[in-house]
């Protein structure tokens, strides 16, 4: 249950309808006309010439109203799943790093197919890896086609739900018909989703339209779409907050009116990156405070809603495995997370979502399981208030030998994988080994001995087909 | 007024981020017949310097940066056309035109890099966005500019870099500029691959690289 609340409800409804405002004054700009067409008959205004579309208060609250308030996705075993929406959070990596970076040299180079493949074998085996958002963008494919390429390594090497950019239509089609190789037909994959479709709105207020294609279809098809935009606050929507909130909601509510308009049973989540500027570096600060904020006034706005959210949550802008990533990971993990953001996607990336770090992955997953025991909380019943334990035991006493001790301490006390806790001469006399050292040594524990769930080989080589199809076509 | 006291107006509403006594000053500087040319090398030019000299000091920072270079613009706005009246031109550093790539919308990079570039006392063109690669032969044959910037912001819109440069080739261009590219998923390997002159990782990256090209060392 959520329990971090930043938002009064009068203040939830000025944002509210300030988002209405723009998309009943402002409007978006949608640059396809199927889309403005439909969005015409169901009672939008369109300038056909402009390409923008005001959408009144009334199709915007419908279109809220009507939007599925959860959906589910699948492993590839079609057994193990995941409510999106409600009140569970969950957790996943984030995509695409077009960097590496090698700890042990302390050194970036470009990611590579096997990289790519590695991070996904290692997010597998990871318990607080829930879904998989493609890591990487390998840089040793064509770039045409890369998007095909990262499907195909991800179907390979993980049977978790997967999150991949669609940016065309043709992108998007090529994936729909992997994962239906994989669970035996397009019918079968609507009914039990194993991947999502990312789609991004460019902020401010502006769709483009190979990405609108893809959208429309998947919506029409079934397949989830995640709907992401990232405006950043100063640059691409208000350098004051509130202001890109309320811009960032408006945006996912047009985006809902689309899907409402296509088809009203399409499953739908919401994933909001919206930061601000780095007013040094013209950077996007993905780390910082206002992340954690943003991220958690979205989760917010989406319980108000009653519609899925998503976003980005820990995160972070340093550039190597040290304490700034601590912090920053931690924060933007935890605020999200205690305000009820259903999938918080962040986990194998440093330096701004850019680089991708095996050994950080190790880390988030770390990171990650901290924060769940934070966000789950504690019971209170007779049994844990414990106060015939206490009278037992009595002033002076121990409580180590107790049963209770035992019965209890499994759900109680977190017990880490990789943080050290050892007295400090042993850690010294064990080498004085920061965190990322053992983080490494378990990301190689993992690549040598995990098994992925093999795909089956029809579906092998279907992908593998696709892939290769698509390589001779460029 | 006198010519000093106009051009000083100019100077500090540069420095102030004033846009309206910008322009006051500006169309003070006309009705007064002092040289535009003048005008705009003592007034906004070294107004300018002094502010990019403050950001990279960390005096101030990117929203001051940007405004700065917006005053400075809208001044020119007033000045340019009577500079083009006497027949004079201004003495920039360079000409430089900046542009995101056909299939790309995005542009606030490119922004920042024209404002960083306009603050180091280059004239700077912004063509806007999704940019097909003819539009940028058009421009390039109607600015002249001496380096052309290609931001893409995609891995997929990304090797249309390399399609503007195959572009220039073909008009016969290719030697007449220096092409730089940027954004997010650009590279200095990639910069090499598709015969780029020059990749800038971020804005300031940028100027340098410019500068370096036509010649202008600190």
């Amino acid at each position: 249950m959520p329990s971090l609340n930043l938002l009064s409800k009068k203040q939830k409804y000025a944002l509210h309808l300030t988002s209405l405002d723009i998309l009943q004054e402002v409007g978006v700009i949608v640059p396809y006309e199927e889309a403005l067409r439909k969005l015409e008959e169901a009672g939008a205004e369109v300038d056909y010439r402009g390409q923008l579309v005001r959408i009144p208060q009334h199709l915007a609250e419908e279109a809220l109203q009507k939007t599925p308030h959860r959906f589910s996705v699948y492993n590839r075993d079609l057994k193990t799943r995941k409510i999106l929406g409600g009140d569970e959070t969950h957790f996943g990596t984030v995509g695409f790093a077009t960097n590496f970076y090698d700890a042990t040299s302390r050194t970036y180079r470009r990611v590579t197919v096997q990289d790519l493949a590695n991070a996904t074998k290692i997010a597998d085996a990871l318990d607080n890896v829930e879904l998989y958002m493609c890591m990487g963008s390998p840089m040793d494919v064509p770039h045409e086609i890369v998007d095909r390429y990262m499907w195909a390594i991800a179907f390979e090497n993980t049977s978790k739900p997967i999150i991949n950019e669609a940016m065309q239509k043709e992108g998007a089609l090529d994936a729909i018909e992997m994962a239906s190789a994989i669970v035996g037909g397009v019918e079968e994959l609507r009914k039990k989703p194993i991947m999502l479709l990312l789609m991004s709105i460019t902020s401010p207020l502006t769709y483009d339209r190979a990405t609108l294609e893809a959208f429309i279809e998947a919506c029409k098809l079934g397949i989830p779409v995640f709907v992401n935009s990232g405006p950043m606050a100063g640059a691409t929507s208000p350098v004051t907050l509130a202001g890109t909130l309320t811009l960032n909601m408006a945006e996912f509510i047009s985006a809902l009116v689309i899907r409402y308009v296509v088809n009203k049973d399409a499953p739908l989540i919401i994933g909001s990156w919206a930061r601000a500027i780095d007013v040094r570096e013209a950077s996007a600060v993905l780390g910082g405070p206002e992340f954690a904020l943003l991220h958690a006034c979205v989760a917010h706005m989406a319980h108000y809603y009653g519609i899925p959210s998503a976003g980005g949550g820990v995160l972070s802008d340093s550039k190597s495995l040290d304490a700034q990533m601590g912090y920053e990971k931690a924060l933007t993990g935890v605020i999200p997370a205690l305000a009820g953001l259903n999938l918080i996607c962040g986990m194998g990336l440093i330096a701004s979502e850019n680089t991708m770090s095996l050994e950080g992955l190790v880390i988030d997953n770390e990171i990650v399981s901290m924060i769940k025991k934070i966000v789950n909380g504690f019971e209170i019943t007779d049994e844990t208030l414990a106060l015939d334990l206490i009278k037992k035991v009595g002033p002076k006493g121990s409580f180590i030998t107790e049963r209770h001790t035992l019965e209890h301490f499994r759900k109680e006390i977190w017990i880490p994988k990789i943080t050290n806790r050892t007295f400090p001469e042993i850690w010294v006399k064990s080498g004085a080994k920061d965190l990322w050292v053992k983080a490494k040594e378990e990301a190689e524990k993992i690549l040598k001995d995990h098994q992925v769930l093999p795909l089956p080989k029809d579906a092998k080589d279907k992908i593998m087909n696709i892939v290769k199809g698509k390589k001779e076509g460029v | 007024m006198s010519a000093e006291k106009v051009i000083e107006k100019l100077r500090l509403a540069v420095l102030d981020y004033n846009t309206d006594e910008a322009v006051s000053a500006a169309e003070e500087v006309i009705k007064l017949r002092v040289d535009p040319l003048r005008a705009i090398e003592d007034g906004l030019a070294k107004g300018i310097r002094e502010v990019g000299e403050k950001f990279a000091n960390g005096e101030i920072f990117l929203p001051e940066l940007i405004m700065a270079a917006e005053t400075m613009k809208k001044a020119l706005e007033v000045l340019e056309p009577e500079l083009k009246k006497e027949k004079k031109e201004r003495k920039a550093l360079g000409k430089v035109l900046l542009g995101t790539v056909a299939g790309d919308i995005h542009s606030i990079g490119k922004t920042i890099v024209a404002s960083m570039l306009t603050a180091n006392g280059f004239e700077v063109y912004d063509i806007g966005e999704d940019v097909p690669a003819e539009k940028f032969v058009e421009k390039i044959k109607e600015l002249k500019p001496d380096v052309v910037g290609l931001s893409a912001l995609l891995t997929t819109t990304l090797p249309e870099q390399r399609t503007v440069i195959e572009t220039l080739k073909r008009e016969g261009l290719r030697d007449k500029v220096k092409v730089i590219i940027g954004g997010a998923p650009a590279s200095k390997e990639w910069a090499e691959e598709i015969g780029a002159d020059g990749y800038g990782a971020n804005a300031t990256e940028a100027v340098e690289v410019v500068k370096k090209l036509l010649g202008h060392f600190k």
